[in-house]
Order: C-alpha cells, then sequence, then structure tokens
C-alpha cells in the first residue's frame, strides 16, 4: 500500500468516502480483524462472524458519511456498527430450533472442566479455556458485550462506553456482574449434569 | 473494608491495596480474589488464541467488488458536521421507507368506496407505465396474481386488504405465512415460483395489536436493505433491488415485513 501507516483512521475514512480504493483497502485490512473477533467472541461462529465484518464494512462505504468524529473514534464507530449487526443476528437465531451442534469438542471440554477437583479455577488449562468461552457465550447479550470489548478486546471503559452508548459506571458494573455470573456458572458446574446444548450455526426453522 | 465493599471493588485497581489487606484475614474473599484472578488469567489466554483470528481473504474482494460499484458508493464527507445527521442506525433508512409507503397505504385506505362498488373489482392490470400503484381499497387482487402480471422489471406496488379482526389476507390460501414461503407451488413453473422470509416484525410496530385487520402492501426495496434487517446479502448485487411484503395495519403503521424472491 502506499499510503503510509500513519494515517489516521479519519483520514482513511474521509478518502475512502471519496471514492478512494486504496484508502478503503487500508482502513478495511487495518481495522477487519477486530470487527471480526468481536463478532467470533459474542457469537461463536465463524460464519456469522464473516457476514457481520462484511455487513459492517458493506456499512461503512454506504453511511460512511454519518460519522461523527465527536462521538468517538473510527474504531468504536465500527464497533458500534457490528454491535448492532450482531445483536439482530442474535435475535433471529433465538427464533430458530437447533438441528445440529457444533464444536462437540468445547462441550467435551466443558465437561471435562466439570469434574475437576481443584477447589479454585484452574481456567488456563487449554480445556478449560473453553469452558470459559462457552460460558461467555451464555452470558446475557449486555454482559457478554463488556466482557467481550473490556476482557478479549482489552478496550477501556471509556472507549467501551462509547462503543456501547452507555455511562462509563454502566460499563464497570456490568463488567463487574459477568464476572460473578462467569465465576458462579464455572463453579456450579462441577458435578452438575452437561450444561444445555449449544445452539448452532446450522440452523433449521421451527 | 468489608466483605460487601470488597465484592463490589474486586476489579477496582486503586481499591486493590485495601483489597488485599481484607482477604489477608477473610478465607471467603480471598478465594473469591483467586477466582476473579484465575478469570482474569482466562480471559488473558482467551485473548492471546484469538489474535490471530482474521476475516477470510475472500471477503476482502468481495467487498473491493462492491466497492468498485458506482451504486454502493456514498456522497462525500460533509463540509459541516453541524448539518451532518447521524445515521448510527441503519433501521433510519428502511423506517423512512416503510413509512412513506405507509402513508401511501393510508391514503389510499381512506378513499370513500363508491356506492357501486362492485363485485367486478376483482382484478386490476397494472400498466407497464406506472412506476408506483396504490389500487383503491375495492380492488383486491392476490398478491401470485400481481406478481403474475405484473414485469419482473416493473417498480410496482401490490395492495391486499386484509378482513378485520384477522392479520390475515383475504386470499389466506397464499398468505400462510410459514417461515419459508413457496408461492405459485400451484402447478405454477419452478422459475415463477417465490420464495419469502418469514415476517420480521418492525420496530414501530413493538406492542401493537396485529389483529386488526390491515393489507399486504408488495414494494421493492434497494438488496441493500437486507443488511438493515441482518439478512445477509450478495454484495455483487448489491445494487439491484428485492421485493418485499409490508403489512400495514388499519391505523397506517407498518408492522411487519419479508421478503420475497
Amino acid at each position: 500500500m502506499a499510503l503510509p501507516e500513519k494515517i489516521s483512521d479519519g483520514e482513511l475514512l474521509s478518502r475512502l468516502l471519496n471514492s478512494d480504493e486504496e484508502a478503503f483497502v487500508c482502513l478495511y485490512r487495518r481495522r477487519q480483524a477486530a470487527v471480526y473477533r468481536f463478532a467470533f467472541q459474542m457469537c461463536g461462529s465463524a460464519s456469522i462472524a464473516e457476514d457481520v465484518t462484511q455487513d459492517v464494512f458493506m456499512t461503512l462505504m454506504r453511511d460512511g458519511a454519518g460519522y461523527d468524529v465527536k462521538r468517538g473514534t473510527v474504531a468504536a464507530y465500527l464497533y458500534g456498527i457490528a454491535r448492532n449487526f450482531v445483536l439482530r443476528k442474535l435475535e433471529r437465531e433465538s427464533r430458530f430450533v437447533p438441528i445440529a451442534e457444533e464444536q462437540d469438542g468445547d462441550i467435551a471440554a466443558a465437561e471435562s472442566f466439570i469434574g475437576t477437583q481443584n477447589p479454585l479455577f484452574d481456567l488456563t488449562r487449554n480445556e478449560t479455556i473453553e469452558a470459559v468461552r462457552a460460558a461467555i457465550l451464555e452470558l446475557p447479550t449486555h454482559y457478554r458485550e463488556v466482557v467481550v470489548l473490556c476482557e478479549l478486546n482489552e478496550l477501556s471503559y471509556a472507549e467501551a462506553a462509547e462503543v456501547l452508548n452507555c455511562a462509563i459506571g454502566t460499563v464497570r458494573s456490568r463488567l463487574s456482574r459477568a464476572r460473578a455470573i462467569l465465576a458462579d456458572s464455572l463453579r456450579h458446574e462441577r458435578g452438575a449434569p452437561a450444561s444445555p446444548k449449544r445452539v448452532s450455526a446450522e440452523r433449521s426453522f421451527a | 473494608m468489608n466483605c460487601k465493599e470488597v465484592e463490589t471493588q474486586l476489579l477496582d485497581a486503586e481499591k486493590r491495596d485495601d483489597v488485599l489487606a481484607h482477604t489477608a484475614s477473610c478465607a471467603s474473599c480471598a478465594a473469591r480474589l483467586a477466582e476473579m484472578e484465575s478469570l482474569t488469567a482466562a480471559f488473558q489466554r482467551i485473548a492471546r488464541n484469538d489474535a490471530s483470528r482474521q476475516a477470510p481473504e475472500r471477503l476482502e474482494a468481495r467487498l473491493l467488488t462492491a466497492f468498485r460499484q458506482p451504486q454502493i458508493k456514498v456522497v462525500p464527507m460533509p463540509q459541516s458536521r453541524t448539518a451532518a445527521v447521524p445515521r448510527w442506525n441503519q433501521w433510519v433508512l428502511a423506517a423512512a421507507v416503510v413509512a412513506i409507503l405507509s402513508l401511501l397505504a393510508l391514503f389510499a385506505w381512506r378513499i370513500p368506496e363508491p356506492a357501486a362498488a362492485g363485485e367486478e373489482a376483482q382484478e386490476r392490470t397494472l400498466q407497464p407505465s406506472q412506476q408506483i400503484v396504490v389500487p383503491s381499497p375495492k380492488t383486491i387482487v392476490p398478491p401470485e396474481k400481481q406478481l403474475a402480471i405484473n414485469e419482473p422489471k416493473e417498480r410496482s406496488v401490490a395492495n391486499n386488504r386484509m378482513p378485520r379482526g384477522s392479520n390475515r389476507p383475504l386470499d389466506n390460501s397464499s398468505q400462510q405465512m410459514p417461515p419459508i414461503s413457496d408461492h405459485g407451488s400451484n402447478g405454477e413453473p419452478a422459475d415463477r415460483r417465490e420464495i419469502a422470509t418469514d415476517f420480521i416484525p418492525l420496530a414501530q410496530g413493538y406492542g401493537l395489536p396485529m389483529t386488526e385487520g390491515g393489507q399486504v402492501m408488495r414494494v421493492e426495496l434497494p438488496r441493500s436493505a437486507l443488511n438493515s434487517f441482518g439478512l445477509p446479502m450478495d454484495v455483487n448485487r448489491a445494487s439491484e433491488r428485492i421485493k418485499a411484503d409490508v403489512i400495514i395495519g388499519n391505523d397506517g403503521i407498518a408492522r411487519a415485513i419479508r421478503f420475497v424472491r
């Protein structure tokens, strides 16, 4: 790319909106991974993450002129668009009935975690990492998104508040509550029957 | 610092010394703190594992193709930011389209019916030259008939009245509204059949009764509107139109929409 690395996202967006293909490619390559990861961590599905990433950048092409620098960074703007699409996908998914499981390995990993005798979590083991990932996917959406943004993508509380369009204190309290739910969920799963099967991305209409 | 305060301030870096001082003498809070630290380590591990995740390369190619289509390119950034209207939510676009169509429908609905409203009003042919046709309330035409008489490239609006007290249109044989509807299966050629999504409630329809009658209106939207409803879209066809059915209540408010291909 001929464009310098240090050129700002805002400048790239401005050029993109003036049909500068190079600027679009530069901005896409700079930000697509974050958008994709966010969607993947929110939904647990690579195909949905791909769809969301496509939708986000299509929206940027079409409606990018609506970006207002006073409301936050371009990155936060993209996260905000991605969040809207993710929430719609999740809402649509809630109407479907699962017909198949995906990532059976994750369930097996979660069940192996259940049997641990360690009084404290040993959550850095490979298999339990997947159990934590599955537990995050079970969180209510408004808790899940703060965990994904602040813990898995290392956004500050202020940045997360921009994305979620809420107060910093709300982010902090939701994160605290989300951690408590996760801890309780993982703790109580030990010795309990297998957790409800995760909903697959491969679905049928109800 | 007591246990209650520790519970709420476990994540507060500024209070860490106080928390540690309390946990030195409180086994349950110490265990709680250990859990949180273990959870933090797990989050960091997941973040490291996911650091290499990114969209597949084919997506960049698809988006570039869309970017090169003139229809997709947007207006330049506004000169004055104060004049810019924020468009963070794509619902606005869809809602505006639906609102305009709703007004048209309401207008048509309130036209007084002539006394001689006859039984002959069963079918009406849309003229190819008409850009948008809103039939009067007496012209009740099942959507499959409308489609049969419309040229594929025409931009037309088929208007079906629904009976009062029902959320289904008059011709219920074709409007059972299953999640995926295969219209025109009564002996029609396969290439003329319609596939429809389930009806998607519109935001302004929440909390409104669906059983007071209304109309189903056939409209066309930019294919990119699929994005607004979280439906997948072929970016190579983003500039094309897609048909949709909009349920409009007797109060003129659009309740739901479904896409048809």
